[in-house]
């Protein structure tokens, strides 16, 4: 039961970034569009997120339950130490998921389109990198016993590493929704041509960030580091990484998008998939020693029951009309 | 400002925001599928225009509420760790089936919105009927979290840690029904009343009549059933909370003495220092009759009970007065429509009517904050009532007035802009715009 509850949480989570972090990317995409001047991508963002952001956006909310009602005893604690940048992407949610829904539903298209689409972009950079902030600090020691306010509230993100993995995020969302562009683009060439240049500039910034995660960790969290390389799926999976890069590359040649899409999706799964079995099975650690793990903090058993079923059924349900949703909107064909 | 108020604050705005929303998104698709439900069976173009019309509010609605509800999903950890630490395990259940009935809402608001020209007809129109059943649902799964609260069950509670945790049984909680029943009946009726105020606006101001009946129609017989269901809707709740929870009772009433034949206040301003009530009447043995059905039945007082484990009596009682006016009100302009219909009259040609269907407008929504002030107030100072205070569950971050005029300023700047939105769409409705929407 618990190991089926973990697996549904890794996979919500994998899914959140995967779909979800393409819709922040899309604002991001758009918000670097408008600032350079270049033609706005909003017809295509709205054409790319419009029926499904707010669908995507529901893996954060079984996350959050799952974790809460599974183990609440590591949510009390993670809600309590990383308060800050956690009201941060609250804040952030909020502007960007309005600002969107605004934007399309104004009856009146005048003026305020930009200013909607300012609040738009700049919310979904926000939000991406205190996503990131927070995912860094749970790779630190929170501290065990509360002592004054820096040293309980604000050091456990406010670290080289976590803003390193702030930027990372942003980079990652940036790419995974350039390329989710490129096959919804497919009817305009120019269009596809620009697109594909970004996405060559948005991977050169994913290899930076990601190289200065590394450094960053190497320097700093030598923990993450060695458990990082020391792990046989860990390495597994970024070794698959990397050499879904050919595929890839072939892919954007041949302009087999949806291709791409795919295997982008898959990077990106992967990358986030290696960091989590890296993790397990700590759930939080602390700077006494301690740890919190998913076992520790489980729920009763009865409890584990109850969500275990609901999770099962829920997906059930759930699942065929998401994929009849992405079946309707990604495939490109109008009943009219 | 103690960190206790600031978080009880935060939640406060928090809730009474999103709840707005909430109910908007349950019972909203619902008039919506009706009117795009009217234009597949009798192919009246009107009828389309209103379902695209209803559609946009529908959109901003939703969204608004998606996020505010992601919020208050973490806020709760936020604010009350220590709450979660405990209840988690225990009042979880209802919110896993909540987040299913959510996600499919969210599927088929996506399908629904942009589905006019991928799908078929009537497949289309079930994504919309669709949203508003999954809205309702996940609505009366959420309340049963609420209820547990109110009437929590399914645990033993040791030494300040929950044994024996069933999570059904708390799920199952004797509350749930009474305050899901009021919930969604309430619901109904606050936004059928918002839809036909504003229609009816444009009526009294002679605006594209014809679409604006059209739209009344629609919203009447929700409004109708609505009204009328409420007051025997919030008798059951009134009953219920005398058997569980008599000191929310006594608060609601500012009843200080327990005594046989209670009277019950209309209106009023509780003085709790000198244990009375001014400015009010008191109408002889009603509270005995309304809470137990007997007009000499004892009623419990607040006098009966520690004076730390009492609500603050005042904004309890002034609530529960405004949502027990709106419900009459509401009552008394539905029995008045009722009578234009059976006469066979045309109630939308009498001003008094659409006045006071203009008047209502905001009263639902009001009610509706009324009703939730009565709920969480008056169970303070419990966070899961008789087993955990409110004080005992609040995090120990500082400055969390921070928070509060973080999340005030947010939500303030949602609402002015979604009325703005709102204003936007109802001037361009005035014209003969609307009808190329």
């Amino acid at each position: 039961m618990l190991e089926f509850i973990i697996g549904i949480l890794a996979i919500s989570l994998v899914f959140y970034v995967v779909f979800a972090g393409a819709d922040f990317g899309a604002g991001i995409y758009e918000f670097l569009s408008f600032i350079t001047k270049r033609p706005p991508r909003k017809k295509l963002v709205e054409k790319a997120i419009g029926p499904i952001w707010e669908a995507n956006h529901m893996w954060l909310i079984l996350v959050v339950v799952i974790f809460f009602m599974g183990f609440s005893e590591a949510f009390a604690e993670f809600s309590k130490l990383l308060h800050i940048p956690i009201v941060l992407i609250l804040i952030g949610i909020s502007l960007r998921g309005t600002a969107f829904a605004f934007r399309h539903y104004d009856p009146i298209q005048d003026h305020w389109q930009k200013k909607y689409t300012i609040l738009f972009g700049v919310s979904s950079i926000w939000t991406a990198f205190w996503q990131g902030v927070v995912v860094g600090a749970l790779f630190g020691d929170l501290p065990s016993q509360q002592t004054d306010f820096y040293t309980t509230f604000i050091a456990p993100w406010f670290t080289a590493f976590s803003f390193a993995v702030g930027l990372f995020v942003v980079a990652v969302y940036l790419y995974l929704a350039q390329t989710f562009f490129l096959s919804e683009s497919s009817d305009d060439p120019k269009v596809t041509r620009s697109i594909k240049n970004d996405v060559w500039k948005s991977l050169v910034f994913v290899l930076l960030t990601g190289g200065l995660v590394f450094i960053v960790a190497w320097a700093k969290q030598p923990k993450f580091f060695s458990v990082f390389f020391g792990h046989p799926a860990s390495i597994t999976l970024l070794v698959l990484t990397t050499l879904l890069f050919f595929p890839l590359l072939n892919s954007y040649k041949t302009q087999r998008f949806n291709l791409a899409r795919i295997l982008v999706a898959f990077q990106v799964a992967f990358i986030f998939m290696a960091v989590l079995i890296k993790r397990f099975p700590i759930l939080l650690s602390f700077n006494d020693g301690t740890i919190m793990t998913y076992s520790s903090a489980a729920a009763p058993e009865s409890t584990l029951k109850q969500l275990t079923i609901a999770l099962a059924v829920g997906i059930t349900v759930v699942l065929p009309f998401l994929v009849y949703l992405l079946k309707i909107f990604k495939t490109n064909r109008d009943r009219e | 400002m103690d960190s206790l108020f600031a978080a009880r604050s935060t939640m406060a705005i928090s809730l009474g925001f999103h709840i707005i929303f909430a109910i908007v998104g349950m019972i909203f698709p619902l008039l919506m599928s009706y009117a795009h439900f009217k234009w597949l069976r009798t192919k009246d173009n009107d009828y389309l225009i209103l379902t695209k019309w209803w559609m946009k509010g529908l959109g901003i609605f939703f969204a608004t509420g998606a996020v505010s509800g992601t919020a208050l999903s973490f806020e709760l950890g936020l604010l009350w760790p220590t709450f979660m630490k405990h209840a988690g395990p225990i009042f979880g259940m209802p919110f896993s089936w909540e987040g299913t009935a959510f996600f499919l809402e969210a599927i088929f608001l996506g399908l629904y919105l942009y589905g006019f020209k991928y799908l078929r007809p009537w497949i289309h129109w079930l994504t919309g009927l669709g949203v508003g059943i999954c809205g309702v649902s996940s609505g009366i799964f959420v309340v049963a979290a609420n209820s547990w609260m109110n009437s929590p069950q399914g645990f033993k509670w040791i030494d300040g840690r929950a044994y024996d945790v069933d999570a059904v049984a708390a799920m199952f909680n004797p509350a749930w029904f009474s305050q899901a029943q009021h919930t969604v009946i309430t619901a109904a009726l606050a936004v059928s009343m918002g839809v036909l105020g504003i229609h009816a606006y444009f009526i009294y101001k002679k605006k594209n009549m014809v679409l604006n009946r059209k739209a009344i129609k629609i919203a009447l017989p929700f409004f109708l059933v609505s009204a009328l269901l409420t007051p025997i809707s919030g008798d059951y709740s009134a009953k219920d909370v005398a058997k569980r929870q008599p000191l929310k009772l006594a608060a609601m009433e500012a009843h200080y003495d327990t005594e046989t034949r209670a009277g019950l206040w209309l209106g009023g301003l509780p003085d709790v220092e000198n244990q009375t009530v001014n400015y009010g009447i008191k109408l002889p043995g009603l509270l005995s009759f309304l809470a137990f059905g007997d007009i000499d039945a004892k009623v419990q007082g607040l006098n009966d009970f520690p004076r730390e484990h009492w609500p603050p009596v005042v904004p309890v009682h002034i609530a529960f007065q405004i949502m027990v006016a709106v419900g009459t009100f509401a009552l008394g302009l539905a029995v008045l429509i009722l009578i234009f219909m059976l006469r066979k009259k045309d109630y939308l040609k009498s001003n008094l009517i659409l006045r006071l269907l203009i008047i209502g407008i905001p009263l639902g929504l009001i009610a509706v904050e009324a009703g939730w002030t009565v709920t969480e107030v008056g169970r303070q100072p419990w966070i899961i009532y008789g087993i955990m205070k409110t004080a005992e569950a609040v995090t120990p971050m500082p400055g969390l007035q921070y928070m509060f005029f973080t999340f005030t300023a947010l939500y303030l700047f949602l609402a002015i802009m979604v009325s703005w939105l709102m204003y936007r769409q109802f001037r361009l409705f005035q014209t003969e715009e609307a009808n190329n929407a």
